[in-house]
């Protein structure tokens, strides 16, 4: 049982956590247990995905536990921006505020366009007033893990698949020839047998790359390869190499600790193209800006002022009250106002539900965001039967429901302090009500 | 899409329809295909209007043409 915990503070969090909503039984002694694992690890960048799976809980609820959790004190949210060919946790942000349009992996030398729905992950770790760990200062990092952890229990992403299925980690791993933390000030050497391809690798503390290609004919003698790192970068004596020994000395001239990790990748490997990695399942940046909790509990959470973010893929309805000027007329503004409430009000629930979050309503229409097309027409159709309900309990039909549904590529963006989109998508799943005539298509 | 819903009734588009599990889950309830123009989009786009189980069709009533 872990022994630095702020045990006071836990359950204090906790009796506030079990109030915050109601909860399937043991859900929270689940949580309670994590947090008292022996393993730091456990709880650095928590996917609430996984404890889902593992806890049996579904993952809504674990979504919604991470985020009250949070709210209260518990963990910190942050925002990691995946590379989708090595794994790389190029950026990780603790706030969407802070996340730009694109990105740049060090290793991969590769830009990529930030989207909220591929490599853009949402993750919880421990809060430090709880529970402190090494992880939660990164600029010392280096002084509490092995080479080993740092590059694949921080650096890498732990849900990186290849393509067969196997743990991207674990090939890297074999890929690697040297892994190895160099002093300020130390040289190392390190004797290597190097096949044709190139030698290709980075220090992950500067965010300095280095690659040379290995080629011609096999070095009869022992080459020797002087890398010197200076400034943020690597600095080395030859633009190639050749098949054979070699070998290579690592010289840190900065005044910080470096961290060299360096593979050797084969003419095989190179001519493969890159096909990207898949991902275990994890909590993407999209499913979590549709989620109503978020909505609700992270109002502060958007996009920063002129930024935008790339949605591939994401699911609009939008509602309406058909009729409304004539019901105003009829029951007038103030009965009318707190009847579109109460409708919102039953709506809100019924898009809850169905894993999907309340936009914004607009006059007395309603825009709500699904990362999934197939929860918002279920949405839509029990919606409908709501409706049909709220009104059979009032004994009038006056509040009547038309919904529109449809999903496509659209950007996040911030508009009147909120988080919101922008895009065609949104126009077709809205747009008609001006020029549609009954009877009429124009 | 939504304007072109009229009461009780959900209009999806084509990209929302061919959906997995969409169709499958929608076996229950009438639906009518047709077709629609909406405003500011050049293209003429398939639509799906799903009628609540609660209500009669209302064919044309919304403004979409259905097949012959």
């Amino acid at each position: 049982m872990a022994t630095d915990i702020d045990e006071k503070l836990l359950d204090e969090i906790l009796t506030d956590l079990e109030k915050a909503r109601s909860w399937t039984p043991r859900t929270i002694a689940k949580l309670e247990s994590l947090i008292h694992s022996e393993d730091e690890f456990a709880l650095f960048r928590i996917n609430p995905i996984r404890f889902a799976n593992e806890k049996n809980v579904s993952e809504a609820e674990a979504i919604d536990l991470f985020l009250h959790a949070t709210r209260l004190g518990l963990f910190q949210m942050d925002w990691q921006l995946l590379c989708p060919l090595c794994g790389a946790i190029a950026n990780s942000f603790n706030s969407l505020h802070d996340v730009h349009s694109d990105y740049f992996c060090t290793l991969c030398q590769r830009s990529a366009e930030t989207s909220m729905d591929d490599y853009m992950q949402v993750s919880f770790t421990i809060a430090p007033p709880v529970r402190k760990l090494v992880f939660h200062r990164p600029e010392s990092i280096q002084e509490h893990l092995s080479v080993d952890d740092f590059y694949f229990k921080y650096f890498f992403s732990e849900n990186g698949l290849t393509t067969t299925g196997e743990k991207s980690n674990d090939q890297l791993r074999a890929l690697a020839k040297i892994s190895s933390y160099l002093e300020p000030g130390q040289t190392k050497t390190f004797d290597l047998d190097l096949s044709a391809g190139r030698l290709w690798g980075l220090d992950g503390l500067h965010q300095a790359h280095l690659s040379l290609p290995i080629g011609g004919e096999p070095a009869v003698t022992s080459q020797h390869l002087w890398i010197r790192l200076a400034e943020g970068e690597f600095q080395a004596d030859t633009a190639s190499l050749f098949p054979g020994k070699i070998s290579l000395e690592f010289e840190n001239r900065t005044s910080t600790k470096a961290a060299l990790f360096f593979m050797c990748l084969s003419e095989d490997y190179l001519r493969k193209t890159p096909t990207g990695l898949q991902f275990a399942p994890f909590l993407s940046a999209k499913r979590l800006v549709t989620t109503q909790t978020f909505r609700d509990l992270f109002r502060n959470e958007y996009v920063h002022g002129a930024e935008s973010i790339n949605i591939k893929e994401m699911t609009f309805l939008f509602t309406d009250l058909k009729g409304s000027t004539a019901l105003y007329d009829r029951i007038g503004d103030l009965k009318a106002f707190a009847l579109v409430q109460e409708h919102f009000e039953s709506l809100t629930k019924v898009i809850q539900n169905h894993s999907g979050a309340i936009v914004k309503t607009i006059g007395d229409a309603v825009m709500a965001s699904f990362a999934n097309p197939f929860d918002a027409v279920r949405a839509a159709l029990e919606l409908l039967e709501e409706i049909s309900r709220f009104n059979k309990m009032r004994g009038s039909e006056d509040v009547i429901l038309k919904i529109g549904i449809h999903r496509g590529p659209c950007i996040a963006v911030t508009l009147n302090d909120c988080l919101d989109y922008f895009g065609q998508t949104i126009n077709i799943a809205s747009r008609c009500k001006s020029w549609l005539t009954p009877g009429k298509c124009t | 899409m939504q304007e072109l819903a009229d009461s009780r009734e959900v209009y999806v588009s084509e990209e929302i329809y061919q959906a997995p599990g969409v169709q499958e889950f929608l076996g229950k309830f009438e639906i009518i295909p047709g077709k629609a123009h909406l405003k500011g989009i050049h293209t003429e786009m398939q639509v799906y209007k799903i009628l609540s189980s609660d209500r009669e069709s209302v064919d044309g009533r919304a403004g979409v043409q259905t097949p012959a």
